[in-house]
C-alpha cells in the first residue's frame, strides 16, 4: 500500500495537474480504456494507486502515453535539483510487477549518445588523443 | 551514399546484400554478447539486479567509463574541459528545441544538468582527490540526455551489486561512485570481437 500510495504522490508530482479531459467522465470519474486497464492489472504499484485516487492513475498513464518528457513541477517552493537528491526512495519500484512503468523510466537517443561519443572524443584529442 | 530511389537496387546485388547482413548480424551479435557478459560476470544472479543489468542505460554507462579510459581522461584539468564542454551541450541544446523534442528533453531538466559554481568544484574535488571517481548527481549530470537520474541511479546501484561499480558515502553525504574497471573493459572485449568478427 505504502508503494502505491508514494508512486501516486511522486508521480502526481512529476506529471502536473492537467489531467486529460477528453478521457474524464461527466462526474469528473476517470474512464479507462481496456489496454489501460490492462496495464493497471499489469503493474501493482498502479493497480494501489487505483484505489487510493484513480484521478493520478489517469494522469500517469497520460503522462506515460506522451512521446516528450515529463513537464517539470514549478512553484513558489523551489525543490533541489533532481541530481542532488539524497539518499534512497522509500519505496523503490518493484521492476517484476511494474513492466510499463519500468519501461517509462527509461531513456535512449542514439542521436544522444552519439553526441555524448563526440565530446568525449573532443576531450580526448584535445589532451592528445587515445594511447597508442 | 545512395542516391534517393535507389533503395531497390539495395537488394539486387546479392554479394553487396549478404555482406550487409553479415554486418547487422555481427552487430546484433555485439549488443547481445555484452549483455550476455555482464549477467555472466554480475557477482549476484539476483533477477530484480539482472533485470536492470540488461537495460541499455547499462550499456550506457559501460560505453561512458569505456570512452573515459580510451581517450585517457585522467587528469582534472582534462575532467574540467569535459565539464565545459558538456554545459556548452547542454546550452546549445536548449536553444534547439527541435533536438530536445527529439531527444524527450525539457529545458528546466537540461538546465539541471549543468555544472555551476557549486557541483563543478564538488566534481573536479573529487576527480582530483580520487581519479575516476564521480559524485552519482554529477554522473547523472552527464548522463542526462540519456538517461533519467532515477534509472542512471537504478543503473549504478545494479552495477554495485553485480560488482562492476563501488558506491561510498563521503564525509560530506555524497555518494561516490567509482568503477574497478571491469564493465568498460567488458564493453572493450566485446568491441574487440565485433572488429575481429568484421575483418575475418
Amino acid at each position: 500500500m505504502r508503494l502505491g500510495l508514494c508512486l501516486a504522490v511522486g508521480l502526481s508530482l512529476c506529471c502536473g495537474t492537467t489531467t486529460s479531459l477528453a478521457q474524464t467522465g461527466a462526474a469528473n470519474d476517470p474512464v479507462f480504456s481496456t489496454a489501460e486497464r490492462a496495464i493497471i492489472d499489469r503493474n501493482r504499484a498502479l493497480a494501489i494507486a487505483l484505489s487510493v485516487d484513480p484521478g493520478v492513475v489517469r494522469r500517469i498513464l497520460d503522462e506515460m502515453a506522451q512521446p516528450k518528457a515529463r513537464p517539470e513541477k514549478k512553484g513558489a517552493q523551489k525543490q533541489r535539483s533532481m541530481f542532488d537528491r539524497k539518499g534512497e526512495p522509500s519505496a523503490p519500484i518493484d521492476l517484476s510487477e511494474n513492466p510499463d512503468i519500468d519501461l517509462y523510466l527509461q531513456r535512449a537517443s542514439p542521436e544522444a549518445a552519439y553526441d555524448l561519443f563526440q565530446i568525449l572524443k573532443r576531450v580526448g584529442a584535445a589532451s592528445g588523443g587515445p594511447k597508442r | 551514399m545512395l542516391e534517393q530511389g535507389a533503395t531497390a537496387d539495395l537488394y539486387a546485388d546479392a554479394g553487396e546484400l549478404a555482406r550487409d547482413l553479415s554486418l547487422i548480424e555481427s552487430l546484433q551479435w555485439f549488443r547481445k554478447a555484452f549483455f550476455e557478459r555482464v549477467c555472466e560476470r554480475s557477482l549476484t544472479a539476483d533477477d530484480n539486479v539482472v533485470s536492470v543489468l540488461r537495460m541499455d542505460a547499462t550499456y550506457q554507462i559501460a560505453e561512458f567509463f569505456y570512452l573515459l579510459r580510451a581517450h585517457s581522461i585522467a587528469t582534472e584539468q582534462q575532467m574540467s574541459v569535459f565539464a565545459e564542454m558538456h554545459n556548452q551541450y547542454i546550452v546549445d541544446l536548449t536553444k534547439d528545441s527541435g533536438k530536445m523534442a527529439r531527444l524527450g528533453l525539457k529545458p528546466d531538466r537540461l538546465l539541471d544538468a549543468m555544472f555551476t559554481a557549486d557541483t563543478l568544484p564538488r566534481l573536479l574535488h573529487h576527480w582530483a582527490e580520487r581519479p575516476g571517481t564521480f559524485d552519482q548527481s554529477n554522473l547523472a549530470r552527464f548522463l542526462a540526455v540519456l538517461m533519467s537520474s532515477e534509472t542512471c541511479r537504478k543503473a549504478v546501484v545494479a552495477c554495485e551489486k553485480a560488482g562492476f561499480l563501488t558506491r561510498v558515502r563521503s564525509p560530506h553525504g555524497a555518494t561516490l561512485v567509482q568503477s574497478n574497471g571491469s564493465l568498460e573493459g567488458l564493453l572493450g572485449e566485446c568491441l574487440r570481437d565485433l572488429r575481429k568478427r568484421l575483418e575475418r
